[in-house]
C-alpha cells in the first residue's frame, strides 16, 4: 500500500494539490491533468486528498454527529408541481430530525449540476438529492470520485454503490383518481392531458384509465398531448377541445394549474398531480395524486444517520405512503370518495394490483418503469412514436 | 362534424390573439427599423407584472395597464442600447428574452398557483346575441375578452397609422432610409425610440392577455415561445398588418389543429390500397410534435416564395432593418 501508491499517481495528485494551492494565490494553472478530479480552482488541495481512489481516510465528516443533506432542484419552487412536493419534503424531515442539516438549490439546469454538487460536497455534505432526470448522469459521473458522500437520484434507472435511485409509484394513485373518475363521469368519456409520451405519462394515462374501467366498464379516454411541460394556453385549449367532444372528467400532466382551473370553468370535474390544487379546481376539483416523499426521505436520512445505508432502487406506492390521494373536492359524493377507499385498501393488502386484466399483468418492474409505450382498452388512438 | 368545426374556430380566435398583439408590436418595432428579439421575455414580464397588480389591487384593468407600462420600459432597455449606443441589435434582444425569463421565474415564485378573477368573456352590447347566433365561428368572434376584441381592433388601426397619418408615414421611412428621412427633418432618433417603446407595450399586452385573460394564472415560462412565433409571424407577414391577422389566424389555426386532430383517426383502413404505404406517412406527418414546427415551416415557405418571386421591395423586409444609424456630422 505504502510504495505501490506513492509513485505516479499519488506524485501527480500531490502535484495537483500544491498547483492548487497556488491557485489560490493566484496563478490559477493547469492542475485540470490530474486523471480524474478536474475541479481546478480553490478547493481542489483539499478535495484531491479526499477523493482518492481507495485512501482510507473515512474518519471524515458525519460519525455520529449528525447528517448534512443537500437538495437541488431543475425549477424554482413555485407553490405547486413537482418541486414543491421534494420542498415540502425537505422541510418536513428538517423538522422532524434534530440531527439533520439540510441546504437546497433552485433553478439549477442539468449542466451545472456538477458544480453545485462540487460545492456541495466540499462543504461537506453527507447526502446529495438530486431531483430530476437529467441529473443522473452528471451524479453517476460524481459518485465515483466522492465514495464518502451518498448520492440519491429521483427518476432515473441508474444506481451504483453510493448512489441509489427513488421514486414513487404515483400511477396507483393515478389509478385510484381513476375509480373516482369512472364513478363521477356521466358521460362515460374522459380525457387527459399530457406532455410528452414517454413511459413514465403513458404508465399514469394507463392506470387512470384502468382504473375508472374496473368500475365502469364503458368509459373510454381520449389523451391530447402538448409538447411541453409548461405550456398553459396550449393545456387550456386541449382542455376545451376534451370537453367539447364530450368529456366530463379530465386529468393532467403539466406543472401548471391550467388544466384544473379550465376543467372547473367548462363544469367537468378536474384530477391531476404532484401537489393539491383544490383552490384551482374549486367546485369540481376531483383529487390529486401526491407525492409524499417525506415517506422516502426521512427512512432514508435515518439510515444515513445509522450508517446503515446502502444504494438500492426504491420505487414504492401507496403501502409505504409515498404516494397518495389528496382530500376529495367537496362536490365529490360520499360513496365515491368511501369506493375509492376501499380499492385502496384492496391495493395496498395485496389484493389487487392495478395492471391486472390488461395486457401488462405480470409484467416486470423494469417494463413498467421504462418500457410501457402503448394504450390499455378503452383509450382511443396510440401512443405518438416520441 | 359542425361541433368539430366550432371548436377549431374558437380555439384557433384563442390562440391568435397572442400573436396578433405581439406580432403587432413586432411589426411596429420592425417597420422603425429596429429589431426586437426580446419579445418572449417582455411578453412574460407583461404577463408577471399584469398578475401580480390584479392580485394585489384587485383590478384587472390595471394589471393591464401595469403590464403594458412594464413592456413599454422593457423596451426602453433595448431602445437605449440599439438606438443610443448602436448596440447588436439581436445580441440586446436575446438578452432581453433571457433577463425576462429569468427574472420573472424568479419574482414570480411565489404566485404560481394563485388565482384571480381576470377578464370575463362578453358579447357585444345590442348585436351581440345575434353575431354570437352565427354558425360556427359565432361564439369563437363574438364571445371573447376585451382583450381579444382590442387585438382585432388594433390591426386596422396599426394599418391606417402606418399608411394613412404623417407620423406613420415618417415611422416607416426611418426604417427603409433613415438618412434621407433624416434630411427631410424626421427625428430618427425619436422615431425609433418611440416605434420600440410601443412595440414593446404590444408585447406586454400579449403577456397580460395571457396571464389575465386566457388563462387567469401565473406559471412561469407560460409564455411557451409564442415570442419567437411572433417574430417568425412578422417575417410571415412581410411586414404588413393586415397580414399579421392573416398569419396568426394561420398559425393559430396549426396550434388548434395539433391538439385537435389527435382525436381524429385519418389514417387509411387496412385494406384500402397503398395503405401501407400512405399510413407511415400520415402517421408522421400528423405527429403532435412534427405539427408543432409548422408555424415556422410555413414561414419558411414564405421567405422562399418571397425571394423567388422577388416582389416589389415595399412588401418586403424594410430596408434599414438592424442597421444601426449614426449622424455623420455627430
Amino acid at each position: 500500500m505504502t510504495r505501490e501508491t506513492l509513485t505516479r499517481r499519488n506524485a501527480l495528485k500531490t502535484t495537483a494539490g500544491l498547483a492548487g494551492a497556488l491557485g489560490l494565490a493566484g496563478c490559477s494553472g493547469g492542475s485540470g491533468e490530474s486523471g480524474g478530479s478536474t475541479s481546478d480552482g480553490t478547493e481542489t488541495s483539499g478535495g484531491s486528498t479526499s477523493s482518492g481512489t481507495d485512501s482510507s481516510g473515512s474518519g471524515g465528516s458525519s460519525g455520529g454527529d449528525g447528517v448534512r443533506a443537500a437538495f437541488i432542484y431543475q425549477a424554482e419552487v413555485g407553490d405547486v408541481g413537482w418541486d414543491r412536493a421534494h420542498e415540502d419534503a425537505r422541510q418536513a424531515v428538517t423538522d422532524r430530525f434534530d440531527w439533520l442539516e439540510t441546504e437546497f438549490s433552485e433553478a439549477v439546469a442539468p449542466g451545472d449540476v456538477q458544480r453545485v454538487m462540487e460545492q456541495y460536497i466540499a462543504s461537506g455534505m453527507d447526502v446529495i438529492f438530486g431531483t430530476t432526470f437529467g441529473y443522473m448522469d452528471p451524479m453517476a459521473s460524481m459518485a465515483p470520485d466522492h465514495p464518502d458522500t451518498v448520492f440519491e437520484h429521483c427518476s432515473g434507472f441508474q444506481t451504483m454503490e453510493n448512489m441509489g435511485r427513488y421514486y414513487g409509484r404515483l400511477y396507483q394513485a393515478r389509478y385510484l383518481c381513476g375509480v373516482a373518475a369512472g364513478l363521477l363521469t356521466e358521460t362515460n368519456q374522459l380525457g387527459y392531458v399530457a406532455a410528452f409520451p414517454i413511459p413514465e405519462l403513458v404508465r399514469q394515462i394507463n392506470a387512470f384509465v384502468q382504473g375508472a374501467r374496473t368500475v365502469n366498464p364503458d368509459v373510454t379516454a381520449d389523451v391530447r398531448w402538448t409538447n411541453a411541460w409548461v405550456d398553459p394556453p396550449a393545456v387550456t385549449q386541449a382542455v376545451n377541445a376534451l370537453t367539447s367532444d364530450g368529456a366530463d372528467v379530465i386529468n393532467n400532466h403539466q406543472t401548471t394549474t391550467a388544466a384544473t382551473q379550465t376543467a372547473a370553468e367548462n363544469e367537468a370535474w378536474a384530477f391531476t398531480y404532484t401537489t393539491s390544487m383544490a383552490e384551482a379546481g374549486g367546485d369540481w376539483y376531483g383529487s390529486s395524486a401526491l407525492f409524499n416523499w417525506e415517506e422516502f426521505y426521512a427512512p432514508t436520512l435515518q439510515a444515513i444517520n445509522d450508517g446503515s445505508w446502502s444504494s438500492d432502487a426504491y420505487w414504492e406506492g401507496l403501502d409505504a405512503g409515498v404516494v397518495g390521494v389528496d382530500d376529495f373536492g367537496p362536490q365529490v359524493p360520499d360513496s365515491v370518495v368511501s369506493e375509492v377507499e376501499s380499492y385502496q385498501e384492496e391495493l395496498v393488502a395485496g389484493d389487487r394490483t392495478v395492471w391486472q386484466g390488461t395486457q401488462f399483468e405480470g409484467e416486470s418492474d423494469s417494463f413498467l418503469f421504462g418500457e410501457m409505450q402503448s394504450y390499455v382498452e378503452g383509450i382511443n388512438g396510440e401512443v405518438p412514436s416520441s | 362534424m359542425a361541433g368539430l368545426l366550432a371548436g377549431l374556430a374558437n380555439a384557433t380566435v384563442n390562440a391568435s390573439t397572442v400573436l396578433i398583439l405581439a406580432g403587432l408590436g413586432e411589426l411596429i418595432s420592425e417597420r422603425a427599423g429596429v429589431l426586437n428579439l426580446g419579445v418572449e421575455g417582455i411578453m412574460l414580464v407583461g404577463a408577471l407584472s399584469g398578475f401580480v397588480t390584479t392580485v394585489v389591487t384587485g383590478s384587472y384593468w390595471l394589471g393591464l395597464g401595469v403590464a403594458i407600462i412594464a413592456g413599454g420600459l422593457l423596451s426602453l432597455v433595448h431602445a437605449f442600447l440599439c438606438i443610443s449606443l448602436n448596440s447588436d441589435q439581436a445580441v440586446s434582444g436575446i438578452m432581453l428574452t433571457l433577463l425576462g425569463t429569468g427574472l420573472t421565474t424568479y419574482f414570480g415564485n411565489s404566485y404560481s398557483g394563485n388565482s384571480i378573477s381576470g377578464f370575463p368573456e362578453r358579447t357585444i352590447p345590442f348585436v351581440g346575441e345575434v353575431l354570437v347566433g352565427i354558425p360556427i365561428v359565432g361564439p369563437a368572434l363574438f364571445q371573447s375578452t376585451v382583450t381579444d376584441y382590442a387585438a382585432l381592433l388594433l390591426v386596422p388601426c396599426v394599418w391606417l397609422f402606418l399608411y394613412r397619418t404623417n407620423l406613420g408615414l415618417e415611422l416607416v421611412s426611418v426604417g427603409e432610409d433613415p438618412e434621407t428621412a433624416d434630411t427631410m427633418g424626421v427625428d430618427v432618433y425619436r422615431m425609433r425610440y418611440l416605434a420600440v417603446i410601443v412595440g414593446g407595450a404590444f408585447a406586454g399586452a400579449a403577456g397580460a392577455h395571457l396571464s389575465l385573460a386566457f388563462n387567469q394564472i401565473w406559471s412561469a415560462g407560460m409564455t411557451a415561445g409564442r415570442g419567437w412565433i411572433a417574430v417568425a409571424l412578422v417575417i410571415f407577414a412581410r411586414w404588413r398588418p393586415e397580414r399579421i391577422l392573416l398569419g396568426a389566424y394561420l398559425f393559430g389555426l396549426f396550434n388548434a389543429l395539433q391538439l385537435y386532430s389527435q382525436a381524429l383517426d385519418l389514417t387509411l383502413a387496412a385494406g384500402t390500397p397503398f395503405a401501407s404505404l400512405f399510413n407511415p406517412v400520415i402517421d408522421f406527418v400528423m405527429n403532435p410534435t412534427i405539427m408543432s414546427t409548422y408555424p415556422y415551416l410555413a414561414t419558411l415557405l414564405v421567405l422562399v416564395v418571397t425571394v423567388v418571386r422577388a416582389e416589389n421591395r415595399e412588401l418586403a423586409q424594410p430596408s434599414a432593418l438592424v442597421e444601426s444609424y449614426s449622424r455623420e456630422s455627430d
